[in-house]
């Protein structure tokens, strides 16, 4: 039998802290960094957007390390419980609530590659609590990048759908309008999703008129299409898909419910924008 | 076509700034979403009218490349796969149902809200299949 297969290539946490005869209680002060190095790197992870089985990956490899028999956690879309406990130490237990959340992948490619570093023994827990902390106040894209961004995404997918030139260029504007939305919704602390309705909206209304000005009804219907991919749920859709397959049903029904409920908006914005234009402008550009 | 792929390129880099996906990989995942969109308008010559089998062709693609990109980038597989599917993404579906809906032709509006929910449907079974074949494929490697 080669069960020695299993066993970690270097010493774990407890194993040579009992070589080094430390006392209790630097113990139990070593693995609770440990544990709030584990809870913030799922909480940063749950925040940007990571999938829900990835999180509890990550948090248990990093657990893992202290070589104490339990270590679990249980990752939900809004909050994180962690326990890690042995007959050598009194158990700690956290839980966290995550509430704010960001799309931002560049904080889980961050935090991936920090577990690595810490699970094979690259750097140590303190290394990687001070790393994690770095990351979790750093925006890989400022805000106007953001925006070029959503401009880029509203014109370059209606040239994707085959739009043509024109088109495109209309829907540029109207990512300025979605745009100019997240803005003021930004100051005023408004909610996502009457941001998204209000976006949609605007972006149908404003076709109209584009429609109206150039005679041309044909290009309305991509244009919106078009325009309204920035406020698509693409992560919520893909990680509703993951978490559900991978059997968290609790958090790939809510990520599920989440993308439908913004699905929605859009599609009731579009709605109102549409009859908004008709009466504006007449029913003769739908 | 040409430029409906240059499209999907620059749009799937400008929908990566949105949702923050490292510099660095940026046109990885542009690359992964206008390789997707050929996929796409490729199927879409041969079989015009079945738009769920070229959204599942599509699919399966992005997510085949985001496995391999993710292997050989040492980065998690999502932020390849979340930008390169959104070209799928049945929003013209959504827009037809919201705009039948609107006209009072309930006959057509559900038409276009089952079709988008088959495509969604599909998107997912093709993300699936890959994600279980990959598992495989890491399972085997640790037997040896």
């Amino acid at each position: 039998m080669n069960e020695d297969v299993f066993e970690p290539e270097s010493m774990d946490m407890k194993e040579s802290m009992e070589r080094e005869h430390i006392s209790q209680k630097e113990r139990q002060a070593r693995y609770r960094l440990l544990m709030d190095t584990a809870l913030l790197a799922g909480k940063i992870m749950l925040q940007s957007g990571a999938e829900t089985y990835r999180v509890e990956d990550t948090i248990c490899r990093i657990l893992h390390t202290s070589g104490l028999e339990t270590a679990e956690t249980f990752a939900t879309v809004t909050g994180l419980f962690v326990t890690l406990a042995d007959p050598s130490i009194d158990a700690i237990t956290k839980i966290t609530r995550v509430s704010e959340k960001q799309s931002n992948l560049s904080q889980v490619y961050e935090v991936n590659g920090v577990s690595r570093r810490l699970c094979c023994g690259a750097i140590s827990v303190e290394e990687a609590y001070q790393e994690l902390l770095r990351i979790k106040d750093k925006k890989e894209y400022p805000n106007s990048m953001v925006y070029v961004g959503i401009i880029m995404t509203s014109s370059f997918f209606t040239l994707l759908l085959g739009g043509g030139i024109l088109a495109s260029a209309l829907a540029a504007i109207n990512g300025l309008w979605i745009v100019a939305c997240r803005h003021i919704a930004g100051r005023v602390k408004l909610n996502n999703f009457i941001t998204d309705m209000l976006s949609s909206f605007i972006i149908a209304v404003a076709t109209m008129l584009y429609a109206h000005v150039l005679d041309n009804s044909v290009i309305v219907e991509i244009i919106i299409v078009g325009s309204i991919m920035p406020l698509v749920p693409g992560v919520a859709i893909t990680n509703a898909i993951r978490d559900t397959l991978q059997g968290d049903y609790l958090s790939g029904g809510s990520r599920a419910i989440e993308a439908f409920v913004i699905a929605a908006c859009v599609a009731v914005g579009i709605g109102i924008g549409l009859a908004f234009g008709v009466a504006v402008v007449g029913g003769r550009m739908i | 076509m040409i430029l409906q792929i240059i499209g999907a390129f620059l749009g799937v880099v400008g929908m990566s700034i949105v949702i923050g996906v490292p510099k660095k990989l940026i046109l990885y995942s542009g690359a992964v979403g206008a390789i997707g969109w050929w996929v796409y308008l490729l199927m879409e010559a041969s079989y015009p009218t079945l738009s769920v089998l070229q959204a599942f062709a599509a699919t399966m693609v992005v997510a085949l490349i985001s496995h391999i990109f993710a292997r050989l980038l040492k980065a998690p597989g999502t932020v390849f796969l979340i930008p390169g599917i959104m070209p799928m993404v049945p929003g013209a579906g959504m827009y037809r149902t919201a705009y039948y809906a609107f006209k009072g032709n309930m006959d057509l509006s559900s038409y276009y809200l089952s079709q988008t929910v088959q495509i969604a449907g599909v998107i997912a079974l093709a993300i699936f299949i890959i994600d279980s074949i990959f598992k495989i494929i890491q399972l085997k490697k640790q037997w040896r």
